[in-house]
């Protein structure tokens, strides 16, 4: 069909997919950390596979359309201090998520837990701070 | 990023609006079904069998069961729906659901009256007792130890926790271990219930409660050591009645709202549904869901608010 040919619809569709991945995951952010400080309060009435399931569809549309309307990656000069930014992001929700889980184990279980932790968040430092 | 032009850049920015609005509203309905939950429960008429049923039933003469559902929370309305097998045409809608509050125990017949003390009546002296071990709350009855499966189990059944009494392991291996008690259990022999309406004291005993009647020695031989769980006598009468009414299009129903407010004063954890009906109705009917729902006032709110904080407590707090 010619309208889904419209190169202007694929962008829109693109950045509206984009802007939905972005409200999607800070939701699905806010809802695994509800779930970290007392488990069963979404779950219980909502689906985690199926918003899990969404999400995925959403990354791979989102991949999809951006590829399709060929969307020009900005040319940003300080993409490391943002990845940099996005990275410590990341680690501050991941370690209260780890933090809020490891209550109830014992002393052993928490310092392998951690031990192991602290080695992916050494090699994901790595990762992203890394220039491209 | 790639730009648009600029009839196209003022849909866009429709479209984000209309994202944001369908993620606020959903935001708020998650909400609403967080703070205010329902539960909901289904009797499978055509498989009674069926491990999807969490109502439990209990066969009636005119093959209509009476059905219980169990919870602890407090609601403002129940609403029930009767799904027939293919949409059959022959099914009499002027039948009637009742529902009434309180114990399932408390629901049975009324037996005889109990005159005698407690030594001299047959009753095994220890059923209804609360016991313990490090592990476990169990309640004793026939000889038997019948393990509660949590705290919340204790709670809804009404217990006192300052009338459990430990025991070594091997007064506690001289009783042999029964079915584990979860929310939905009845209480077993040997159960006191007590009226807070009426000052009646009713013995529990073989599918009947029976009153005890006579002096205060007599009574206190039967309730000493014992968790006396407290009811309502008026709860047994108070049915909150609704007339079915034909609903849907293509899945056609039979549904019947109840409002349930005056039940919430009855102490209580099961509800008692009745279908006031032919019994010939029965082979036309598939399923019944009931639907127990709040709501949307500040008390609702704040007691929902109240009780996650105390999960939150209870799950972080030492051990």
């Amino acid at each position: 069909m010619k309208i889904f040919s419209d190169k202007n619809l694929i962008v829109l569709l693109s950045k509206l997919s984009g802007d939905f991945l972005v409200l999607f995951m800070l939701a699905y952010g806010a809802i695994l950390l509800a779930e970290a400080i007392l488990p069963g309060i979404v779950s219980n009435r909502l689906s985690m596979i199926t918003l899990t399931l969404i999400l995925s569809g959403t990354l791979v549309l989102s991949a999809h359309l951006a590829k399709k309307s060929k969307i020009d990656m900005p040319a940003e000069k300080n993409i490391t201090a943002k990845k940099s930014a996005h990275f410590w992001m990341l680690l501050v929700f991941a370690t209260t998520i780890i933090i809020l889980s490891l209550f109830g184990f014992s002393i052993w279980e928490i310092a392998l837990t951690t031990v192991i932790s602290l080695t992916i968040i050494f090699y994901a430092k790595k990762e992203f701070t890394q220039d491209i | 990023m790639q730009e648009l032009p600029k009839n196209w850049q003022k849909a866009y920015w429709i479209s984000r609006v209309i994202l944001a609005v369908a993620f606020l509203l959903a935001g708020m309905y998650l909400s609403y079904r967080i703070l205010l939950p329902s539960n909901k429960f289904l009797y499978l008429y055509s498989n009674p069998a069926s491990i999807q049923n969490n109502l439990s039933a209990t066969p009636q003469k005119n093959n209509l069961p009476l059905l219980y559902a169990t919870t602890i929370d407090d609601f403002s309305r129940i609403s029930s729906r009767i799904f027939l097998k293919n949409n059959d045409a022959n099914f009499d809608p002027s039948g009637k659901i009742s529902v009434r509050k309180s114990y399932q125990a408390f629901f049975y017949p009324q037996g005889e009256d109990i005159t005698v003390p407690l030594e001299q009546s047959g009753f095994n002296t220890e059923d209804g007792k609360l016991i313990s071990s490090p592990e476990a709350v169990y309640v004793l009855a026939g000889n038997q130890k019948f393990p509660l499966d949590n705290p919340i189990t204790f709670e809804s059944l009404g217990y006192d926790w300052n009338k459990v009494f430990p025991l070594d392991e091997e007064t506690l291996s001289q009783y042999e271990k029964g079915k584990l008690l979860n929310i939905r259990s009845p209480h077993p022999d040997g159960t006191i219930f007590r009226t807070i309406d009426t000052n009646k004291y009713f013995y529990i005993s073989n599918g009947e409660k029976r009153e005890i009647k006579g002096s205060q020695e007599l009574i206190a031989s039967y309730t000493k050591d014992k968790s006396i769980i407290s009811v309502s006598e008026k709860s047994l009468s108070d049915y909150q009645i609704c007339s079915l009414k034909k609903t849907g299009f293509f899945f056609i129903s039979y549904s019947c709202p109840i409002n349930a407010s005056s039940l919430m004063e009855y102490p209580g954890k099961n509800y008692e549904f009745s279908a006031e009906t032919k019994s010939s109705q029965v082979q036309y009917i598939n399923d019944i869901q009931i639907e127990f729902e709040r709501d949307i006032t500040w008390k609702n709110i704040r007691s929902s608010l109240s009780l996650i904080k105390s999960r939150i407590i209870l799950k972080y707090s030492k051990k």
